[in-house]
C-alpha cells in the first residue's frame, strides 16, 4: 500500500469540473491561511504616509521602506522585551526538559503501579484553562514575593510546560527500540547508566524538539505574563506587543514591524517541528 | 514466595541482570520530579482555588476568612452576567469547533490528494498555527479596522453592500469576528490531525466501494467519515477545550465587549479578579469552569484510550 495510492484513492474519479472546484477550494484555503501573515509583512514595509490611505494597496508599494523597523526599536523597548523573552523561554525550556527526561523514560520503559494514573494526570493537566492555575498561583506568588519577577514567571511556566515536555519526551523514548539497551544491561550496566550512555544520545533530536516546543509556548504565552508582570522593564514580547492593542492612534507599520520581529524566529522553528508535534500533541490518539 | 514469583516473571530473553533488581524501585524514583511538579504546580493550585472560592478573599494577601461559605456560589449562580458569560463561552467554542472542523476537514481532503506543490501548500496552511497569539490578535485588529482595514475594503468590492461594518464593536458581529480569528488559528491543527486519520484508512475500502459503483459522495459518507470517527472526536474535544481556555483573542480584541457580547468565562474571571477586585466570585466562577474542564478532560482521556485499544 503506497502513500500515493492511499492519497489518490478518495478522488480517483475526479472529473475536470471537480478538479477545478478542488483547486479553487485549495486556493481559497491557502489565501485564508496566508493572507494575514502577508498583510503583516506588507504593512510593516509600507511608507507610513500611505497607511491610512484609501483604498489600501494590496501589493507592496514600489517605495517600500524598512523605516518602521528602526523606528520601533528606537521608540519602544522592543529589544529589552526580546531579551526578557529569550531569558524566560530558554530558562523554562531547559528546566522543563531536564525535569521531564527521567520521568518520561520511566513512563516509556517500565510497568509499575500508578503508571496509568500518572499518564492520565499528565494529559489531563494540559487540559485545564490557564486561568484556573494562574489565579491561585497569583495569590501564592504574591505572598512569596515572586510577582513582577522574570524568575517567578519562569516558575509559573514550568507548571504547564513540565507535563507537556514529559508527554512529548515519552513519545520520543517510545520510538527508540529497547533492544538497543539490552546489550548494555546484559553487560551489567545499571539502568541509569544505560539511559545516560545509550538512550539519551539516541534521543537528542527528541530532546531538541521538546526544548524548542517549550521555547515556542513560553515565547507565545500571554495570560500568566499579563497577570504576574507589572513593570515595563520586565515585559516579555507578548506583553510589549499587546501594549499597542487598542491604542487610540496606532502606528500600524511599526506595530507590524515588531510583530514580524517577534514572529519570524519562532515561526521558522515551528514549521520545522510541526511533524513531531502532531504526533506528540495527540499522545498516541491518532493511530499509525 | 514473592521473590520467587518475581524471578519467574522476569523477562526470559536474558538472564537476571543488575538492572532487573533496580527495576522494582527505580521507576518510582524516576517519576518523582514530575509527580512533585504536577502536585505542587497543578493539583495544589487547583485545590487552593477551590478553597478560596469558599471564602471572602481579596487577592491581596494569603489571609482569608476562616470557615466555609457558599455565598460566592450563590451570588455567581444568581447573576445573569455569569450565565451570559457561560453562554458566550459555549457559542465561542461551538463556533470554533464548527469552523475549525469544517475547514480542517476540507484542508485535509485537499492535502490528501496527490498533486504537484502539495508540500508548499501544506506549509502555507500551517502558518496560522505558527504565529504567536498576540501577533495574530494585532494583525486581525488591523484587518478589522473599520476605516482603513483591508477586510472592509474587500467588502466594498462586493455588490449590493455598501456598509462598512465595525467588526469588533458591533454587538451583533463581535463574537463572530473573534470566532473567525480563533478558527483561523486552529484549523491548521485540525487539518493535520484529520490528515493523519485519512492516511490510516485503507485504500482497499475505496477499491471495494468503486467496484460496488459508489460515487465520490457515497465513498465520503460511508468510508471516509466513519474512518475518521475517532480522529474527529479528538479534534472536536481539543478545540472545545482550547476555546474554553482561550483568553488572548477576546481580551485584546474586544475586552469582552461590546455590552458583554464576547465576555467569555476566562475573560470575565480575569476582570472580576483584577479590575473589580472581587476575588471570591472569580474563584467561584473558576470552580464552575474547572468542573466543565474536568468533564472535557475525562472525555478526552476516554477517547484517546479507546483509540489505543481499537
Amino acid at each position: 500500500m503506497t502513500d500515493r495510492a492511499v492519497a489518490a484513492a478518495p478522488f480517483a474519479a475526479l472529473s475536470w469540473l471537480r478538479l477545478a472546484a478542488v483547486a479553487l477550494g485549495a486556493a481559497a484555503l491557502c489565501l485564508f491561511a496566508v493572507f494575514p501573515f502577508y498583510w503583516m509583512i506588507v504593512t510593516s514595509i509600507r511608507p507610513s504616509g500611505q497607511l491610512f490611505s484609501y483604498p489600501p494597496q494590496i501589493l507592496p508599494s514600489a517605495d517600500s521602506v524598512f523605516a518602521a523597523y528602526s523606528e520601533i526599536f528606537a521608540s519602544s523597548e522592543l529589544a529589552l522585551w526580546l531579551w526578557n523573552s529569550v531569558k524566560v523561554a530558554t530558562g523554562t525550556a531547559t528546566i522543563a526538559v531536564f525535569v521531564a527526561a527521567l520521568t518520561a523514560y520511566a513512563l516509556s520503559r517500565f510497568d509499575f503501579r500508578g503508571k496509568t494514573l500518572t499518564e492520565a494526570l499528565l494529559l489531563a493537566s494540559q487540559m485545564f484553562p490557564g486561568i484556573l492555575l494562574a489565579l491561585p498561583m497569583y495569590v501564592v506568588f504574591k505572598a512569596l514575593g515572586l510577582l513582577d519577577d522574570l524568575a517567578g514567571l519562569t516558575l509559573a511556566y514550568l507548571a504547564f510546560l513540565i507535563p507537556v515536555a514529559t508527554t512529548l519526551l515519552k513519545g520520543f523514548f517510545d520510538s527508540i527500540p529497547p533492544a538497543l539497551e539490552e546489550a548494555s544491561l546484559v553487560d551489567g550496566a545499571s539502568r541509569l547508566g544505560t539511559f545516560f550512555r545509550i538512550t539519551l544520545p539516541l534521543s537528542l533530536p527528541g530532546l531538541a524538539a521538546t526544548f524548542l516546543f517549550c521555547l515556542i509556548i513560553a515565547w507565545d504565552e500571554f495570560l500568566f505574563a499579563r497577570m504576574f508582570i507589572q513593570r515595563p522593564e520586565n515585559w516579555t514580547v507578548s506583553l510589549g506587543l499587546s501594549s499597542f492593542s487598542g491604542e487610540f492612534v496606532t502606528p500600524w507599520d511599526q506595530v507590524m514591524a515588531a510583530a514580524v520581529v517577534i514572529t519570524l524566529p519562532v515561526a521558522i522553528v515551528f514549521l520545522f517541528l510541526q511533524r513531531y508535534l502532531v504526533r506528540g500533541l495527540t499522545a498516541g490518539g491518532v493511530k499509525g | 514466595m514473592a521473590v520467587a514469583a518475581m524471578t519467574t516473571a522476569a523477562p526470559a530473553r536474558r538472564g537476571r541482570t543488575y538492572a532487573d533488581d533496580q527495576d522494582r524501585w527505580l521507576p518510582h524514583v524516576l517519576i518523582l520530579p514530575v509527580a512533585l511538579a504536577v502536585i505542587a504546580f497543578i493539583l495544589v493550585p487547583l485545590g487552593w482555588g477551590l478553597r478560596l472560592s469558599l471564602t471572602d478573599t481579596k487577592l491581596i494577601g494569603m489571609e482569608f476568612t476562616d470557615g466555609f461559605s457558599l455565598r460566592n456560589y450563590a451570588a455567581v449562580l444568581a447573576s445573569p452576567a455569569f450565565w451570559q458569560a457561560f453562554w458566550v463561552t459555549l457559542l465561542y467554542s461551538a463556533g470554533t469547533v464548527a469552523g475549525g472542523v469544517a475547514l480542517g476537514l476540507a484542508t485535509a481532503l485537499v492535502l490528501n490528494l496527490d498533486f504537484w506543490g502539495r508540500g508548499v501548500v501544506r506549509t502555507l496552511i500551517i502558518l496560522p498555527w505558527a504565529i504567536p497569539h498576540v501577533v495574530a490578535a494585532l494583525i486581525w485588529q488591523w484587518m478589522y479596522n473599520p476605516d482603513y482595514g483591508v477586510i472592509n475594503y474587500a467588502i466594498g468590492w462586493l455588490p449590493f453592500i455598501d456598509a462598512a461594518p465595525n467588526w469588533l464593536s458591533d454587538p451583533d458581529l463581535a463574537l463572530v469576528s473573534v470566532i473567525l480569528v480563533n478558527v483561523w488559528k486552529t484549523f491548521p491543527f485540525a487539518a493535520l490531525i484529520i490528515l493523519a486519520g485519512l492516511q490510516t484508512i485503507s485504500d482497499d475500502m475505496y477499491e471495494a466501494a468503486d467496484m460496488d459503483g459508489a460515487g465520490p459522495f457515497r465513498r465520503f459518507t460511508d468510508i471516509t467519515l466513519p474512518g475518521l470517527r475517532h480522529v474527529l472526536a479528538i479534534v472536536i474535544l481539543l478545540l472545545t477545550i482550547w476555546s474554553f481556555g482561550n483568553f488572548v483573542f477576546i481580551f485584546l480584541m474586544t475586552q469582552g465587549g461590546p455590552a458583554g457580547a464576547t465576555n467569555a468565562l476566562v475573560v470575565k474571571i480575569y476582570f472580576e479578579a483584577f479590575k473589580f477586585f472581587r476575588a471570591g466570585p472569580a474563584f467561584a466562577m473558576g470552580a464552575v469552569l474547572l468542573a466543565v474542564s474536568t468533564v472535557l478532560a475525562v472525555a478526552y482521556l476516554a477517547v484517546v484510550r479507546r483509540g489505543r485499544h481499537d
